[in-house]
């Protein structure tokens, strides 16, 4: 099965794993992108990640790793970037 | 978990790749020192005559070798803003531009040319009188 991937800093790493049950809290991200928790399919050793992501590096300081149930929507309808948002 | 802004640019019929050149020539006119480096790879091509048309998809365009250092070192921040735009192209209708802000003094010229260079290609090998 595939998987997606989401990275985050420490801080936001703690938020998410100090529920019992991992909670991700929509966001709104820099530029005109819509609120909500984004997740890719690049895993760790794409070449330029954080720049693909167009996250600092420090985003990519933890990585949640998850099997891919198709329930998620491509950016903007754009699958170029393989970013996805959820949920639907 | 993300940043920056999605431009889409419409191939108008030209393809993916011919409308990836096209893009990369654009940016050139306005970012003369730019130098490009491989989504794929991660190598740098220095100059556009280095790099390998037809094998790809992804291209980061900076604006010059000082962009790149910088972005090498750093990674995004705000120091580096507006100075290197992400050119992919995976769908024959369209190419992704991925910038930090459309509407940057620096940055608005550059997708209006990057549109307009697509345009005025396809117009010219698909005159409109012919697809009328």
């Amino acid at each position: 099965m595939a998987q997606i991937y989401h990275y985050t800093n420490r801080s936001s790493f703690n938020v998410i794993h100090s529920q019992q049950t991992w909670t991700f809290l929509a966001s709104r991200p820099p530029g005109e992108h819509p609120m909500g928790a984004y997740f890719t399919n690049l895993d760790q050793d794409t070449p330029l990640l954080a720049r693909k992501l167009g996250i600092p590096r420090e985003k990519l300081e933890f990585v949640l790793c998850f099997a891919d149930v198709h329930d998620l929507r491509p950016l903007r309808g754009e699958p170029a970037r393989q970013i996805y948002a959820g949920p639907k | 978990m993300l940043g920056r802004q999605d431009i889409v640019v419409q191939t108008h019929g030209l393809g993916r790749l011919p409308a990836l050149d096209i893009c990369a020539r654009a940016i050139l006119l306005c970012w003369r020192g730019a130098v490009f480096q491989s989504g794929a790879t991660a190598q740098v091509y220095v100059g556009y005559g280095a790099i390998p048309w037809g094998r790809e998809h992804e291209i980061f365009v900076y604006r010059d070798r000082d962009a790149l250092d910088n972005w090498e070192e750093f990674e995004a921040h705000a120091g580096n803003a507006n100075t290197m735009i992400y050119l992919l192209a995976y769908d024959e209708t369209q190419v992704t531009v991925v910038v930090d802000d459309a509407t940057a003094r620096e940055m608005a010229p550059l997708i209006l040319a990057m549109q307009r260079s697509i345009w005025n290609m396809s117009t010219q090998l698909y005159p409109l009188e012919k697809a009328a």
